[in-house]
């Protein structure tokens, strides 16, 4: 039933069912099983390393089962070598090129490369290695000490593995003891585990501010490392407890390996502090890019739990099946017109989130082409146009001419203008009743105001406009309300000392479960355009 | 080295895991809701419950037993109560006191008190002649009233076979509280008590208890339960007794090994059920003024009588008021589990007992009733010492002081 | 893809673990029907307050409007309000239709059932069971969900000190969670960065707040942690070890509580004490469980097959969505919904 996609042709083949997985560990296999699941065509591309650096608490077995089962159920899909050298985006699919040069076309592609762990930290002997998913082993019968949250709170997947770890020593006549901050109780059964082990003699000691100390022993015994551990347990608090065992793990958590250039490039601004691929907050974490049908499963992700892999595969699977299913039905309206003022400066093609624009190949037509299905109506490239030759059709730029001009004759003395985002302030003021003097304009979006919209909203001498976009992190175009705050502080740079005689501007942000707040905010600034202090 | 330090402490672990049965000490996650419940925190700043099991697991218990903690512990139960993890303290503790006591590091009063317990069955030195004397004189000084509710009533039953009820006082009705006696005695003089008390066992208390010495408190229980077979008693009758009590209640059928075939009530529940059957009369409001009560441990937490004493005090006082926290939250008196017993805690029993003196004190109550000699014990001594502008009395005495006058219309 | 216009996907339960399946359904063509108890869509999530301090601190609450709307507007989809499940008519192949009634007017329906969705949520657990920390008793004792309440009625104002003191806040973690006296032997995972989230939020909104939280183990899973750490840190958070049991009021209307603090015990002053409460299964799981024969496990959650097969209950037709299986928050639940509608997809498939 599952067929490669053997697509050579550059054309878009319509419908489009066709999925591209990067990667080559478990992680990638999991994403290729949940594909085939939801009845896509997948294509398999193997990219870096093929070591999983997924952690599971639950005993091997059900695991080596687990992994058994997903073999069988793979279907064979083999795909270029190598990773992805370039994605484009294009009408409803990507066209990937790889390492090889040749390029195929997907309608929806996923990266699922496995992770790396950071090194032992320095200042630990050598001899102490890295909690892997395979290291140590089950058969490990000694005495074994594991160090968790070591400078950084270990990855409660990585600390409930060594606690498994440990269990299963013990249980097989070895002394393990878990040294930690915080018992990794994980999951519903994270509990039933921790206390197995307790039970079972493994000895967790719990240090604060004052870290452990491992020292390697003088007394070197054949190929067997000894390390004699000092650790002061803020509870019991009294002197340092030491005890000597024969190895000594420290738990490490994933850094991000490096991308295939392909996603580098298109996922290069959707990372978070430590350098992991989509932290919106939009998607729930679910697996999802604000590239419509790009998705980013695993290590690669941060995330090195198996389990919550394997369910952000599914998510991820099943929302590629609707996006192409969506994208792939005809559409029945554009959502932006393009005017021959196009001068193909290409500003709307770099800052479209949601990579909806591309350049129109045919060179007779208007100069760029808005994907229908990929266009979420945001408005970001209307606002920075510099011809004004874009506009949405469902959120026209006559209606902000139209709310100016009922504001020049109907404005008062006391009148404020409200923009708010309607994905917010559009949802919160279903449940307040606003003040007489206040006039509330949804957008599309905080990045559709322009400057210029703002200008002449200030121009008809109304008392105030409050911007009331998402929190930033929260805006559904990655960075729109990020262009409404660079606005707002580029027209105040420019107005200057005009700014106090032409009115008032501000901007907030807020959240749909906020109208409460919604309402102080805007009662606050009424009373600051009036020079009454909070 | 195996293990270094760490491994002797498998050994105390292993002894006192099968002291607690059930409840193994490295079942602890360390949660420190007992810290917060331990009524010593402030007395003892660097030990707490929480801190005893962590020094068992981590081989350090040696400190705990030469500590004076574990003798100024009450073995309330407060501090595990609700344990997330069903551990019981006074287990624990009561296990380290036994690993003490076999140290030799056990207080001297408590030991010889065992030595007369080995003697004489009990802890005062009372010989039976000696205790039954004793009791006739009790009922004698308190005759006229006796007489008065019925003839004969004076006469203190002794060794009764076929008795329904057989009476374990407490050594303290018989020394330095007769009064205590006298009130039992005309309750059961009102309620008609078919009873008896043994000449061979009238001892309630069970201080092998408190040191942990687990084969001579069976050894007392043993004893009492012969006794009661021996005689036919339906009911074994303890006085307004804490622990006593509740190892009777609560320990026998475990300890022992075998099932008994008669009920072990403490004389409040007796009273709670003759006056719900209407065969103890009270005089509703008699008592006017504001009564509180504060719940024995052993006779609340650990063995759930909460309601009776409760009803009974609703009933005859005019204004019944609680305490925060009460039932199986009470809060420890600061005298049981060995500690008024134990002259080597010397008046530190009193210092420890501040929450349970703000407590009494934050509910304004007149009188301060209990239903245990040793919380009556400790909670005059506290009066006294603190001055608290509050009487203290059993709720047993507050009962006979309500009951209805003989000469019904 | 199939054609999956032969029935439809009956969903019990309207809060976010049943909109997010249903809106994964709708996008997938199926059909959906939402039988929920309470009069509105969203459960829990629904009044849950948004915990960003400017910038999103992702707490997700805001995700539950984006299900809704689009679930609302869905034409595959029927939603059922104030109805509650009664009974299942079995087929060979699992559930082939459900009976449902409305709560208020009792009039009953049939609806055919390809699959069955059990997304019936939790409850909260109650602290009153648990005398010791004085909730019902003391007033500035509250639970989270109180605290949500009035970050999300814009209420935080009352409960700082009136003679304009600070406001010296404590959190105590696991309050109905790893208890096995109270048959709640886990870890209800959503509250650790709950508190973390709410204490910055009240921080940034009064930034003279003094906030100590009070915790077993610190459960703030994967790469935000440390994140959430740092600046919960920053802000000045005080982490303490070790959650007291008992809270006592004194004099001037304040709470004290006894803790240990490296290695004695002390005794601190504090305005309101919030206590984290954990997620107990759903008071309604044990009577779905009844009707539809899906088994409940040791604590009392919906049974799945197994660890790796965690949304299909053992029930052939039946498909557990949410923290109906165990307590989740709101990441763990729209991730779990994806995992339940690919089982049904591939179930359906195989059927086919």
């Amino acid at each position: 039933m599952l067929n490669l996609h053997k697509n050579n042709s550059l054309s878009c083949t319509v419908p489009n069912q066709s999925a591209l997985v990067v990667g080559n560990g478990l992680t990638a296999s999991m994403v290729v099983a949940a594909i085939n699941s939801v009845g896509l065509d997948v294509t398999h591309a193997r990219f870096g390393s093929n070591s999983s650096t997924l952690f599971h608490s639950c005993d091997n077995e059900s695991f080596i089962t687990f992994l058994d089962q997903l073999i069988e159920q793979l279907p064979t899909v083999e795909g270029p070598q190598g990773g992805p050298t370039e994605i484009v985006p294009c009408e409803n699919g990507f066209l990937v090129t790889f390492d090889s040069g040749e390029s195929h076309e997907f309608g929806s592609v996923f990266l699922a490369i496995e992770g790396t762990l950071k090194p032992a930290p320095k200042d630990l002997p050598a001899e102490v290695t890295t909690i892997t998913p395979d290291r140590p082993t089950a058969s490990v019968v000694s005495s074994v000490c594991f160090l968790l949250d070591y400078k950084e709170i270990t990855n409660p997947s990585i600390g409930a593995h060594s606690i498994r770890v440990a269990l299963e020593n013990q249980i097989a006549g070895g002394h393990s003891f878990v040294l930690l901050r915080q018992t990794p109780v994980k999951g519903l059964l994270g509990e039933t585990l921790y206390e197995a082990a307790r039970l079972a003699g493994v000895r967790f000691l719990r240090y604060g501010t004052k870290l452990p100390k491992i020292e390697r022993l003088s007394t070197p015994i054949e190929s067997s490392a000894r390390f004699k551990v000092s650790v002061a347990d803020i509870i019991e608090s009294g002197e340092e407890i030491s005890f000597d065992c024969d190895c000594v793990f420290v738990g490490a958590n994933p850094i991000i390996e490096r991308l295939p250039d392909g996603f580098r490039n298109l996922l290069s601004e959707e990372t978070d502090q430590q350098g992991f691929l989509i932290q919106d907050s939009v998607h729930c974490l679910t697996g999802k890019s604000f590239h419509k049908g790009v998705y980013c499963v695993g290590p690669s992700s941060g995330c090195v739990d198996l389990f919550e892999t394997m369910m952000t595969a599914a998510s991820a699977a099943v929302d590629a099946a609707a996006w192409l299913n969506f994208a792939n039905a005809p559409q029945s309206e554009e959502k932006m017109s393009v005017t021959e003022q196009c001068i193909r400066c290409l500003t709307c093609i770099r800052l479209c989130p949601h990579s909806a624009i591309t350049l129109n190949a045919e060179a007779s037509r208007s100069n760029v082409k808005v994907s229908t299905v990929r266009c979420v109506e945001c408005g970001i490239c209307v606002a920075e146009c510099p011809r004004t030759a874009l506009d949405l059709n469902n959120f026209l730029e006559d209606s902000f001419s139209s709310l100016i001009d009922r504001l020049k004759t109907e404005t008062s003395e006391d009148t404020i203008v409200v923009f708010g985002c309607y994905r917010s302030a559009g949802r919160a003021i279903s449940e307040i009743n606003l003040p007489g003097n206040v006039i509330f304009f949804p957008v599309s979006c905080a990045g559709r105001l322009s400057e210029s919209i703002l200008s002449a909203t200030l121009a008809t001498r109304v008392k105030g406009i409050l911007i009331l976009g998402c929190h930033h992190g929260n805006c559904r175009s990655n960075n729109g309300t990020d262009w409404a705050r660079v606005r707002l502080a580029n027209m105040s740079k420019r107005l200057g000392s005009l700014f106090g005689k032409v009115g008032v501007i501000s901007y907030k942000t807020l959240a749909p479960n906020e109208s409460a707040r919604m309402l102080r905010l805007i009662n606050n600034f009424s009373s600051s355009a009036f020079g009454i202090s909070d | 080295m195996n293990s270094g330090s760490l491994a002797g402490s498998y050994e105390t672990m292993n002894l006192i895991k099968n002291a607690t049965g059930q409840n193994d000490v490295d079942i602890c996650v360390t949660c420190g809701q007992c810290v917060s419940r331990c009524f010593l925190s402030q007395s003892y700043p660097d030990i707490n419950p929480r801190k005893i099991i962590r020094k068992i697991l981590l081989g350090r218990e040696q400190e705990v037993i030469d500590s004076e903690f574990i003798w100024a512990c009450t073995l309330c139960g407060r501090c595990t109560t609700d344990c997330p993890k069903n551990i019981s303290m006074d287990v624990v503790i009561r296990r380290l006191r036994g690993l003490a006591w076999a140290q030799g590091k056990a207080p001297s009063r408590l030991c010889e008190g065992i030595e007369k317990i080995k003697e004489f069955g009990n802890n005062t030195g009372v010989d039976a002649e000696e205790f039954q004397e004793t009791a006739e004189w009790i009922a004698e000084e308190c005759e006229d009233e006796l007489q008065e509710i019925f003839e004969g009533a004076s006469n203190v039953p002794f060794d009764r076979k076929g008795a329904e009820i057989l009476y374990m006082p407490n050594p303290r009705e018989y020394t330095s509280n007769p009064n205590m006696f006298q009130a039992y005695l005309k309750f059961f003089a009102h309620v008609r008590a078919d009873w008896t008390l043994s000449s061979k066992v009238f001892d309630v208390t069970n201080w092998p208890y408190y040191l942990g010495d687990q084969d001579d408190a069976v050894a007392l229980v043993r004893a009492t339960v012969n006794e009661a077979r021996n005689l036919g008693a339906k009911i074994l009758l303890t006085t307004e007794c804490g622990h006593g009590f509740k190892i009777l209640r609560k320990d026998t059928q475990a300890w022992l090994g075998e099932s008994i075939d008669f009920e072990v009530l403490s004389i409040i529940e007796l009273a709670h059920r003759y006056f719900k059957e209407g065969r103890l009369r009270l005089r509703q409001g008699a008592i006017n003024k504001t009564v509180t009560y504060h719940d024995p441990c052993n006779v609340g937490r650990k063995v759930g009588i909460f309601e009776g004493p409760r009803e009974l005090l609703k009933f005859i006082s005019a204004n019944f008021v609680e305490m925060w926290p009460n039932r199986k939250y009470s809060i420890c008196c600061g005298g049981g589990g060995s500690v008024s017993q134990n002259s080597d805690m010397g008046s530190k029993r009193l210092e420890h007992a501040m929450w349970k003196r703000d407590q009494i004190l934050r509910t304004g109550a007149d009188i301060l009733t209990t239903s245990c000699q040793n919380c009556l014990t400790q909670l005059g001594d506290m009066q006294s010492r603190y001055n608290m502008p509050v009487e203290i009395k059993s709720v047993m005495e507050l009962v006979v002081e309500a009951i209805e006058p003989l000469s019904l219309p | 893809m199939y054609d999956h216009n032969n029935g439809q996907v009956v969903i019990v339960g309207g809060g976010i673990a049943g909109l997010a399946t249903a809106k994964l359904l709708s996008e997938n063509n199926f059909h959906f029907a939402i039988v929920e108890r309470s009069y509105k869509l969203g459960g829990h999530t629904k009044d849950w307050a948004c915990m960003a301090t400017d910038n999103c601190n992702r707490c997700h609450s805001c995700a539950v409007f984006d299900y809704e709307e689009f679930v609302a507007s869905s034409p595959h989809g029927e939603i059922f309000l104030r109805h509650e499940l009664f009974s299942v008519t079995r087929s060979t192949s699992g559930i082939s239709s459900v009976g449902i009634r409305c709560i208020d007017s009792g009039a009953e329906r049939e609806l055919p059932v390809t699959a069955l969705v059990l997304a019936v949520g939790f409850e909260p657990f109650d602290p009153i069971e648990k005398g010791f920390w004085g909730y019902g008793t003391f007033e500035g004792v509250m639970t989270l969900s109180d605290l949500n309440r009035l970050m999300r009625l814009d209420d935080l104002n009352t409960i700082r000190p009136g003679n304009g003191d600070p406001l010296n806040l404590a959190f105590f973690q696991c309050v109905g969670s790893r208890d096995k006296t109270i048959g709640a032997d886990y870890c209800s995972q959503y509250c650790c960065a709950a508190a973390i989230r709410a204490a910055l939020r009240t921080i940034h909104q009064y930034p003279d707040s003094k906030v100590t939280i009070f915790y077993i183990d610190l459960q703030i899973a994967g790469k935000t942690a440390q994140a959430l750490m740092d600046k919960a840190q920053e802000k000045g958070v005080r982490f303490l070890q070790g959650v007291p049991g008992e809270i006592q009021p004194i004099q001037d209307g304040g709470l004290q509580v006894i803790s240990e603090k490296d290695g004695q015990n002390v005794v601190e002053r504090f305005d309101r004490i919030v206590l984290s409460i954990g997620q107990r299964p759903s008071s309604s799981a044990i009577a779905i469980s009844g009707i539809t024969e899906a088994p409940l496990n040791e604590f009392g959650f919906f049974q799945t097959r197994s660890q790796f097969d965690p949304v299909r209950s053992p029930l052939n037709g039946v498909y557990i969505a949410g923290s109906c299986s165990g307590p989740a928050n709101i990441p763990d639940v729209a991730m779990n919904a994806g995992k339940v509608v690919s089982a049904i997809i591939k179930d359906i498939e195989q059927t086919i």
